[in-house]
């Protein structure tokens, strides 16, 4: 269950969109994604662990929060991933919602993968 | 501007906090809503860019904490969220929020949507500086009852009527008119800084004195030009600045403090230089009695070309009669009939205090 339009595009992430917003800074871009990157896959256990214990609203809240970075760094297709997975939370389906955790999990890879090969890698940033 | 973004998210508050700063602002992030308003409380912020879905308090139980409290000037609040579509943007709006964006921003969106939040708070700030200074001003002006209130109506007279004028269209439109309109009875605001002595001088001014009393121009033009730079985007303080500094210059250039000629006088200057010597002329001092409108008119027309702007003095003529309306409107006599004037003094040489032949 996905609602990614053909117009989130194929690839991962847009880094123009990212750069945009960075006022084009690029060095500056880097470390957002380096940020993205720490804190996507922290996130992603923790809504497996919240989704274990049928913890609906800290699995949304988490979802949203993730759905929000994913956007920022031009992540449309995750993103979309994302806002499924959002209302899966909210209607409370524990089966879909772990199917749709693993389509996000395959998504987030494609979009390390295509971080790393910009030279990025995750770094320990404490979260806010 | 000070911004606060509330964002849970340390992504989006990176983003966001690099992109605010690159365009200038300053800024202060809080995680929550009740961080966001404890900073609120303490911290001077007139915008903030809060996400909807946060923990603790979300963006429109904030919104709805702001609006319930009186701050002592109005916080502009912009919900940035991942939350699409029309019923969302309602409840935003209802509970207090003054606009909405989706996440992710668009830059260009989002800087356009803050100009607009800046113009909204600068209207609030402006309102107030110009009140507070237009009392200042009102407290040391020495001339009584509406000249405050005539000086500012003559101006929106031959403002409004400029901007039908060919040669002005470019440079006045409505926006001119009602900041002209308001700055305007800051022309002399300067006399704070001149001595009572002199200010309240029962008589005709030695040329010592004359001397202080014409510092008033630079006084006025200096503290706004302070002001102006402390503030640069403040458009009406560049206005009010020159009508100050500059509506004693004349056409010939021999006016003062600069003794400037021609356009290179202000506008807005040239038009409260007319405005002011026909109030001056048409009303009661103690050094001289009211003129009529006629000997007002003639006075004016003399100048023409050498103490005013030839064009000013055109539109004066155009719109006579919407002058002679506002003298007998707002006119001492009648409205301040059981007040007694106070005493302005004579300037130099047979002239009055605004530089027109008087006696």
């Amino acid at each position: 269950m996905t609602t990614v339009t053909e117009e989130q595009g194929t690839r991962p992430f847009d880094l123009e969109e990212l750069l945009a917003r960075c006022v084009g800074n690029m060095r500056f871009a880097h470390r957002v994604l380096r940020r993205f990157m720490s804190c996507f896959e922290e996130d992603l256990q923790r809504v497996e662990s919240h989704l274990q214990a049928n913890n609906w609203e800290e699995t949304f809240r988490v979802v949203h929060t993730m759905r929000g970075s994913a956007a920022n760094i031009g992540a449309r297709r995750l993103e979309g991933y994302l806002a499924s997975l959002e209302r899966l939370a909210i209607a409370r389906e524990p089966a879909e919602a772990s199917s749709q955790l693993m389509i996000v999990r395959e998504e987030w890879g494609r979009v390390a993968e295509s971080i790393s090969q910009l030279g990025v890698a995750g770094e320990n940033v404490p979260r806010a | 501007v000070r911004i606060l973004i509330v964002e849970d998210d340390p992504v989006c508050a990176e983003i966001l906090e690099h992109f605010l700063t690159e365009l200038g602002y300053q800024t202060a992030l809080a995680t929550n809503g009740r961080e966001a308003f404890d900073l609120l409380r303490r911290g001077d912020y007139r915008i903030v860019i809060s996400d909807w879905e946060m923990p603790e308090m979300s963006g429109i139980d904030l919104c709805r904490r702001i609006r319930q409290r009186t701050f002592s000037e109005y916080v502009y609040v912009i919900l940035l969220t991942l939350r699409g579509g029309r019923e969302n943007l309602i409840a935003g709006l209802n509970a207090g929020a003054d606009d909405f964006l989706t996440k992710p921003f668009q830059p260009d969106e989002l800087r356009t949507r803050l100009r607009t939040a800046e113009r909204i708070v600068n209207l609030e700030s402006r309102d107030l500086i110009i009140f507070s200074l237009a009392k200042l001003a009102e407290s040391r002006d020495p001339e009584t009852g509406a000249h405050l209130e005539r000086i500012r109506e003559y101006c929106r007279i031959l403002g409004e009527y400029l901007a039908t004028q060919p040669g002005f269209r470019d440079q006045i439109d409505a926006d001119y008119v009602r900041t002209l309109y308001q700055t305007s009875p800051l022309h002399d605001i300067g006399k704070v800084g001149i001595p009572d002595d002199v200010l309240l001088k029962p008589g005709k001014l030695t040329y010592e004195e004359f001397e202080v009393m014409k510092q008033h121009a630079r006084i006025g033009g200096e503290t706004l030009d302070a002001a102006l730079h402390a503030h640069p985007r403040a458009e009406y303080l560049r206005l009010a600045r020159d009508i100050a500094w500059c509506h004693h210059e004349r056409y010939d250039g021999k006016g003062y403090p600069h003794g400037l000629a021609g356009e290179e006088i202000p506008l807005c200057a040239r038009i409260v230089a007319v405005a002011d010597v026909y109030d001056a002329l048409t009303t009661k001092r103690v050094y001289k009695p009211a003129f009529s409108h006629d000997v007002a008119r003639s006075i004016i027309i003399e100048g023409r070309g050498t103490q005013f702007d030839p064009a000013l003095v055109d539109a004066f003529l155009a719109r006579e009669n919407e002058f002679i309306e506002v003298q007998q409107a707002l006119n001492d006599e009648l409205m301040f009939a059981d007040e007694q004037l106070p005493i302005p003094g004579v300037g130099e040489q047979g002239s009055c205090r605004n530089g027109a032949a008087c006696d």
